[in-house]
């Protein structure tokens, strides 16, 4: 009784603040209760969530909002993790993804960094852990948009 | 094991060709009247005798016993001598019983490992041409009336002895190179069957063990799925909720000890979860040594805080062994941890690692060995009555929530999935031994063996030169 009111409520009161600039993020998870988690986690650690139950719903937020960051799970029915990485990130190259997956090996790790991801997370995780991870993430993808920003400055320099 | 069973003989079959073999030569033996009142053919119903029995022998304790695996070389030469003293009598090589001479060869190469049916080969050729030149030296075909059998023989017998002489040595010539022919060509022949069967049979079994993999990937896949999806849920909600309550409250309390709990459940699935995927990765040649540098390493934070110690006594040339290299790394640290966490403040851990040749060879170029693994402590011991439990899966002697009890059963399981063999022994107070021992496939590199002995040998020596 006690999570669901406390989960309902923490996404209601999400919405309103938008201050400076919030990172948004994206959670997809063919398991509802498991996506509504993280986003409440990530929610109480400041950031914009928005959650997806499955791929198509996904790719047809992508089409709204540009976000951040994806936290993708691995394993969903019609598409998986990876192949929805690739679709997502063909959309917006900028847009960061985290792998989820239930059976946290190290070479679904590395399959998914070369296949684009950044990183990934074995659930299950501790909320810090993953906190982390999303802050890492969001890190690098600042330092990522920077460096595109001045390679785009220079090549206009030498024009 | 001397004796290597072909797909297409049987141990079966080859016992009843064998049998039927001898019961011809009875009847042969027995045909040939003329020549049954010789010594020599009494001695030949000796032996006949001999190898009946060893082959009836062989087919009541099966190709298993290790009785049947020394006797069967031993077996070959009293048929090849038998055999060989035959032919001696009938006429000489130009007997019609000398091809039984060759079947009684190819029958060895057969049936013996290469290197037994080699030696074998060699003691009969000698054997063989020791009856022909003692045929030649005292006539004893003529002796023992064999001239009535064979007509070779009697056209030898009325002939000049220099005639004689010289087509002895020429029957004998052909005889022994035809012979020498023979087993070269039945040798290559039998060894591309051999390496061909072998290969095949390696690929099925890569092949079975594959999907036998894929299979338990997709299961391991789904349990963890299964499990670590709602396992996920309640450990992070219950983070959520144990951030939102007071630590001093009663609820918190119950809330961390329901974490506790689950938290430990995480930790289940884990440690099975990392068992299969160990099973997963692919069998690779393993160098035990660098495995237990890697594990020393890792255990040395948990030694500081303890104040004790690991001591190492490896054999750097240790040979590789096939393996998996992550079940292996698993396995001592799992067992070494054990040891650390069983020692009281200051205790020692000793690691010894040493290569050993299998207590039953057959030759001295056979290097087949095991490699002996070690593991003692001067912990506080495991009393008698869990000694023999501690291998049983969720069976754990660690406080309650800090061990899992899966640790010992996959240690177990992975041992027994390297062929190799675990034992413990432990008395309360004194400590415990784990004794691993590991199967080496591969035969050392006879150089660097040979080059070692042969250091040791001048070592020896130059020590026996100092004593004197």
């Amino acid at each position: 009784m006690t999570k669901t009111t406390k989960k309902k409520k923490k996404p209601a009161a999400k919405k309103p603040s938008t201050k400076v600039r919030k990172a948004r993020l994206l959670v997809v998870d063919d398991e509802a209760d498991f996506a509504k988690l993280i986003q409440t986690i990530l929610t109480q650690a400041g950031y914009g969530v928005d959650t997806a139950t499955s791929a198509t719903q996904a790719i047809a937020l992508q089409r709204k909002t540009a976000y951040d960051l994806a936290i993708v799970d691995l394993r969903m029915p019609e598409m998986t993790g990876i192949e929805l990485l690739q679709y997502l990130k063909a959309r917006d190259k900028a847009i960061f993804v985290i792998l989820m997956t239930a059976y946290g090996s190290f070479s679904v790790g590395i399959e998914a960094l070369r296949r684009g991801a950044c990183d990934y997370v074995a659930k299950p995780f501790k909320n810090k852990a993953l906190k982390d991870k999303v802050a890492e993430a969001l890190h690098r993808r600042q330092l990522y948009l920077e460096e595109q920003h001045s390679i785009q400055r220079s090549s206009i320099d030498e024009l | 094991m001397p004796y290597t069973e072909t797909h297409f003989l049987s141990f079966k079959t080859l016992i009843r060709i064998r049998t039927i073999c001898l019961v011809l030569m009875s009847l042969l033996l027995w045909a040939s009247e003329d020549i049954h009142s010789s010594p020599a053919v009494s001695a030949g119903w000796e032996l006949l005798f001999i190898s009946m029995v060893l082959s009836l022998v062989f087919g009541v304790l099966g190709k298993t016993k290790r009785l049947v695996v020394w006797l069967m070389p031993v077996v070959f030469i009293v048929d090849g001598v038998f055999v060989s003293l035959w032919i001696g009598i009938s006429g000489g090589p130009v007997s019609f019983y000398a091809p039984f001479f060759l079947l009684v060869l190819v029958h060895a190469i057969l049936v013996l490992q290469p290197r037994m049916a080699a030696m074998v080969t060699v003691i009969l050729l000698a054997v063989f041409l020791g009856f022909f030149y003692l045929d030649y030296v005292w006539n004893l075909s003529s002796t023992f009336g064999a001239t009535q059998i064979n007509l070779v023989s009697n056209l030898l017998e009325h002939s000049p002895p220099e005639v004689r002489k010289a087509m002895y040595w020429q029957q004998g010539f052909r005889w022994f190179f035809f012979s020498v022919l023979m087993i070269i060509v039945t040798t290559i022949a039998m060894r591309q069957v051999w390496m061909r069967e072998e290969r095949l049979r390696v690929k099925e079994r890569a092949l079975e063990q594959k999907r036998h993999l894929i299979q338990m990937g997709e299961m391991t896949g789904r349990i963890a799925h299964g499990i670590n999806t709602p396992l996920g849920l309640i450990s992070g909600n219950l983070e959520l909720l144990m951030g939102t309550i007071t630590k001093s409250s009663k609820t918190y309390k119950s809330l961390d000890q329901i974490n506790e709990y689950v938290q430990r459940a995480i930790r289940t699935v884990r440690d099975v979860l990392d068992y299969g995927r160990q099973s997963m990765s692919q069998i690779k040649m393993v160098s035990l040594p660098k495995i237990m540098a890697a594990v020393s390493a890792a255990v040395q934070p948990k030694l500081k805080k303890m104040n004790s110690h690991l001591i190492l006594d490896i054999d750097p040339k240790l040979p590789e062994i096939k393996g998996y290299p992550e079940g292996l790394y698993q396995t001592l640290l799992n067992l070494i941890e054990n040891a650390i966490d069983s020692l009281a403040k200051g205790g020692v851990v000793t690691l010894t690692a040493k290569f050993q040749l299998q207590s039953m060879r057959l030759s001295a170029g056979d290097h087949r060995g095991e490699i002996k693994i070690v593991i003692q402590d001067n912990g506080k011991g495991i009393p008698a009555d869990k000694l023999s439990r501690v291998f049983e899966p969720f069976y754990t002697t660690k406080d309650f929530g800090k061990g899992t009890g899966l640790g010992l059963s996959i240690v177990k399981r992975i041992v027994d999935e390297h062929g190799g063999s675990i034992e413990v022994k432990s008395k309360v107070g004194t400590g415990t031994t784990f004794t691993l021992l590991f199967p080496v496939e591969e035969p050392r590199v006879d150089k660097a063996d040979e080059s070692e002995d042969f250091y040791y040998n001048k070592a020896e020596k130059t020590s026996k030169d100092l004593e004197l």
